[in-house]
């Protein structure tokens, strides 16, 4: 028997084997996810605030952060110029190029709590995850500080505590411990101007196309994170376009998709890579029976 | 191009004896070396003392730094020559490799030993690792 031809085959029949393993379920593209039924949010209109970062204060008080010193002021001011391992909520300045106001904006800066969140898609513990609310939260019992999550969020929001012996991952957790007591984030009670409001997402949406067609010469005719990457639950309305505040992304479909897709099409249940190892274990022993009849062979 | 069959349970042909190298241990690169280890083990304390921060510059920005390259990529990708020897030996019967698969089994025992105990250093809570496998 001409053992070349036969390797061949074998070989034809084991991809032919772990493809059809494949495809059937790399095919069924992930489904995309909706909004849990019980979504909040919050509703933030750039043309509503005025910058007083009143949100800021409020946001430090309720989850009990420290102060950033190491911005403006020369270590008198609590002034965090960014998102960080302190500051779980920021409002942020963006300066137009003109000379009119309106071309500048405030935007306030914090987790968006996407319907499909790449930080719960990268964390491979399930630390972060889509809890009650929608809301996307950090279970200290299962992280082990990869940081993932960081280079996975698309609005660079999940931070950590560089400096501590045991850190953590510091975000936006939309005032969990308050929304338990049935009360709303610290950000949005104190708001002077209503310039972001609290709400479930349905009515936050409706109200968010409300004032779009009341004032469609205001806005940016969008509400962000209605479906960008697949949609947030924390949505903006903006006089300026949405790439000047820092929204880099502007497609529909959510970060996990495709890399979801293609894991776990070719991992789910680990089907493919057992099939693949039976295989090479059957051309073996089929080999090896081969030969031996060869020899029996007169 | 034919392949010489092999009989179930037969001696692989060209199979090696493993014998000791001998000579000195302690030659003046293992002490290069051994005094490199010890720095780093020095840097390893300071690291879990300070936190991530001081000891690698890491910050939000570069929430991943030099050290995943070293603890997890080079540390896997020198452990695969075992299983790439393994199949070609064991799998595809290139019998006259087995002399590589002693030195190959090790480096890929050493690599993934390293690659382990290396990013217990570069993740921040290293002491929750044990329950990978429960969550993974």
């Amino acid at each position: 028997m001409n053992i070349d031809i036969d390797r061949r085959s074998l070989l034809k029949g084991l991809a032919a084997a772990s493809t059809l393993t494949v495809l059937p379920t790399a095919a069924e593209a992930r489904e995309r996810r909706t909004a849990p039924p019980d979504a909040v949010g919050l509703l933030y209109d750039t043309t509503r605030c005025i910058g007083c970062k009143a949100c800021v204060v409020a946001c430090k008080e309720a989850n009990g952060m420290p102060a950033d010193t190491d911005g403006y002021g020369g270590g008198l001011y609590d002034a965090p110029e960014g998102l960080n391992e302190y500051t779980r909520n920021v409002i942020q300045l963006y300066q137009g190029q003109g000379e009119d106001n309106r071309e500048s904006s405030f935007v306030k800066r914090q987790c968006m709590h996407c319907v499909d969140p790449a930080c719960a898609g990268a964390c491979m513990m399930g630390a972060l995850q889509k809890r009650e609310f929608g809301v996307v939260t950090w279970d200290p019992d299962r992280c082990i500080g990869c940081r993932y999550c960081q280079m996975a969020c698309p609005f660079s929001v999940p931070k950590f505590e560089w400096s501590k012996k045991a850190p953590k991952i510091v975000k936006c957790e939309l005032c969990m411990h308050r929304l338990k007591q049935g009360k709303q984030p610290a950000c949005s009670e104190v708001c002077p101007r209503q310039a972001v409001i609290f709400g479930r997402r349905t009515d936050l949406l409706e109200e968010a196309h409300r004032r779009l067609a009341e004032h469609p010469d205001r806005y940016v005719p969008k509400v962000y994170g209605e479906r960008e990457l697949g949609g947030t639950q924390c949505l903006y309305l903006s006089h300026v376009p949405f790439e000047s505040l820092g929204f880099r992304f502007q497609q529909d479909e959510p970060v996990p998709q495709l890399q979801q897709t293609v894991q776990h099409g070719i991992y789910q249940g680990l089907v493919a890579p057992l099939a693949l190892a039976l295989g090479v274990v059957v051309f073996r022993n089929r080999r090896q029976a081969e030969a031996e009849a060869e020899e029996e062979a007169p | 191009m034919t392949v010489q069959p092999l009989k179930a349970g037969a001696p692989i042909p060209g199979r090696s004896h493993a014998a000791p190298v001998g000579g000195r241990l302690l030659t003046l690169p293992y002490k290069i070396l051994l005094a490199l280890a010890a720095l780093g083990t020095v840097l390893i304390v300071w690291r879990f003392a300070a936190g991530l921060g001081a000891a690698t510059a890491m910050s939000d920005g570069y929430p991943w730094g030099l050290w995943i390259t070293f603890d997890v990529v080079i540390g896997t990708a020198l452990a695969c020559g075992g299983y790439a020897i393994a199949i070609l030996v064991y799998v595809f019967n290139r019998g006259r490799y087995h002399p590589l698969v002693r030195p190959a089994v090790l480096t890929s025992a050493l690599g993934y030993t390293i690659a382990g105990l290396s990013v217990a250093v570069d993740v921040g809570r290293p002491w929750h690792m044990w329950k990978v496998p429960l969550f993974f």
